[in-house]
């Protein structure tokens, strides 16, 4: 790699690590691993540039190979990372709605399987069409059909049992 | 959440809060390089394992070096080549016994076999002996038996033995192998014998015949298979027969190499002779051949190579020992024919460029590819050593009488040849 092909991955690192970064957090749910997973997905872009430059449509290929590594990671646990119990969490009594809400959407997201999170964030996130999205995932956009109906039929269900329990916390507060 | 606008908002205020930390350029950097070297350490791997691989294939599946033959250290003026399977002492002995009575060579010393074995195609014995005679010159004999004299072995043919550093096959090819001394084999024997022996390290041997379309090969690598023995139709002579030996590694998969190709030899009491002869000038009608000058050669005698007729004999100049040969597609080139098998009469005369197939019977059948078969008229009947003059190119013609034909001899290429000269008998 040039010192011309540096400067133009580097550019195009920091062009896009904020929104990749973004995108992530909602994929994983949790910052740190947001982090590695943009890292990973920019590192193996970064590998393969000069090969990109004489593709079209970079984006695309970055944002598929981070929807793959999310979802690679969530199928197979490095040993290392295996978890050692079931954490509980209660749920975090904010007096400040909009982080309360932030907060439901967060668990809400971190309950859907690992494509079916992937499929909601492309579609109504990053705002990807049918076609772009089964292109991201790799499969056929029948499955993304059913993917993010499914998505968003369980965030409905979590969204309005979250929103039950709050007014009981509140009403017996 | 009850529309997706309001997920979309959702997910947009939950993805503001995050905000890149300091320092990822150089952390991505890193791990790009990482992934480099990993990369790099793979394909070097992976390439060496392919090496490894096709190393291993080449060596375990046989695509290897083209395998050779290492010649036997002699054994003092005899071939040192091992026995063929089991040597039968009792044959050796009463081969033995033969050898020293007959003629006056005899008695033989330091007498060693190659062969000694009953063989199932041949319907009797064949021994195969080397030893001093009398005189201590080293000799080679072939024994087969007799089948008009309860398979008793007899003396086919004693020569001197062969060159022990260059000899890579010995045979011998006749139609009087199956009976008494000197007589054509009759009835169910009247058929052309080979019997050739090669050196330890072939791993197989073919014998074929341009006198008839057939041909065959040992199975490889048994402990037989330095031998071959095959009945051919009387009509093939030596001269007519290639022997041809192959070496297969030891490896699965891996193909024989052919490592000579030689001609039958002959020798029989009883069988023509052949003279070897070599071209010294061409025209596109005739050649000019050089022959030993111990030998005689007449007009009228016909010149073979191993695919077929050359031409006859039209003149001779004894004084230079040359022969001039008048070739079968000469214009001047006419004799009587038969077709091979289902033996249709006809005559045969050159065109200058082809031969015609004449006078056929017009209800006689000759298919294309069928073989024409000239006589020889230094053999002792019209079917024994007839040679192959050619192949109808075409089908006849129902009722025609003529059928053209394509010489088999290769004409233009010639370099040697042989002429078929009568027993000394």
């Amino acid at each position: 790699m040039n010192g011309r092909e540096d400067e133009e991955v580097t550019a195009f690192v920091r062009a896009r690590y904020g929104s990749l970064l973004r995108t992530a957090f909602l994929l994983c749910g949790d910052r740190g691993k947001a982090e590695d997973l943009v890292q990973t997905t920019l590192a193996k872009t970064v590998v393969v540039w000069s090969r990109l430059q004489r593709s079209e449509g970079i984006d695309h290929y970055v944002q598929r190979v981070l929807v793959n590594t999310f979802v690679t990671s969530t199928r197979r646990r490095s040993w290392w990372e295996k978890p050692l119990g079931r954490l509980v969490e209660s749920q975090a009594r904010d007096e400040y709605m909009g982080v309360e809400q932030r907060d439901v959407l967060r668990r809400a997201l971190n309950a859907l399987p690992a494509r079916q999170r992937a499929a909601v964030v492309l579609r109504f996130y990053e705002d990807l069409s049918e076609q772009d999205t089964a292109s991201a995932l790799g499969c056929s956009v029948g499955t993304v059909k059913s993917l993010s109906s499914r998505g968003l039929q369980t965030l409905r269900k979590q969204w309005v049992e979250a929103g039950t329990v709050a007014d009981q916390e509140v009403r017996y507060a | 959440m009850h529309d997706t606008t309001e997920l979309r908002d959702g997910l947009v205020d939950l993805a503001e809060s995050v905000t890149p930390a300091e320092g990822y350029e150089d952390r991505i950097m890193r791990q790009a390089n990482r992934l480099r070297s990993r990369r790099r350490l793979a394909t070097g791997t992976a390439a060496a394992v392919c090496l490894a691989v096709l190393v291993t294939m080449f060596r375990v599946v046989g695509l290897g070096s083209t395998p050779h033959l290492v010649a036997a250290p002699p054994d003092g003026p005899f071939l040192g080549w091992s026995p063929v399977g089991d040597v039968n002492a009792d044959l050796v002995s009463e081969a033995s016994e033969v050898w020293d009575q007959a003629g006056s060579t005899g008695p033989h010393t330091a007498v060693r076999a190659f062969v000694a074995t009953h063989h199932p195609r041949l319907g009797s014995a064949v021994v195969v002996l080397q030893g001093y005679d009398k005189l201590g010159v080293a000799r080679l004999a072939f024994f087969t038996g007799d089948s008009g004299a309860a398979d008793a072995l007899r003396m086919r043919v004693d020569r001197p033995a062969p060159d022990p550093v260059k000899t890579q096959v010995i045979s011998l090819v006749g139609p009087r192998l199956t009976g008494a001394v000197g007589e054509v084999g009759q009835g169910s024997n009247a058929s052309t014998i080979a019997i050739a022996v090669a050196m330890p390290g072939v791993t197989a041997l073919r014998v074929s015949s341009t006198a008839v379309d057939d041909e065959m090969t040992q199975d490889p690598g048994g402990p037989t298979s330095r031998l071959v023995v095959k009945r051919f139709p009387i009509a093939a002579t030596a001269q007519t027969t290639t022997i041809t030996g192959f070496v297969k590694p030891d490896r699965p998969f891996a193909s024989a190499a052919k490592v000579f190709e030689v001609t039958g030899e002959d020798g029989v009491d009883g069988d023509a002779r052949a003279v070897s002869a070599e071209v010294v000038s061409r025209t596109s009608h005739q050649i000019v051949v050089s022959y030993p000058a111990d030998q005689e050669v007449l007009p009228g005698q016909l010149a073979v190579e191993a695919e077929g007729l050359v031409g006859r004999v039209k003149a001779v100049d004894a004084t230079r020992s040359e022969a001039t040969v008048e070739l079968v597609t000469s214009t001047g080139f006419a004799g009587q024919v038969y077709t091979n098998i289902s033996d249709v009469p006809g005559s045969v005369r050159g065109t200058g460029e082809k031969l015609v197939m004449e006078n056929i019977s017009a209800d006689g059948e000759v298919y294309q590819t069928n073989r024409v078969l000239m006589p020889d008229p230094s053999q002792q009947s019209d079917q024994v050593g007839a040679v192959t003059i050619g192949r109808a190119s075409v089908d006849k013609a129902a009722g025609a009488t003529t059928v053209e034909l394509t010489p088999t001899a290769d004409l233009a290429h010639l370099t040697s040849l042989f002429i078929m000269t009568p027993s000394a008998d």
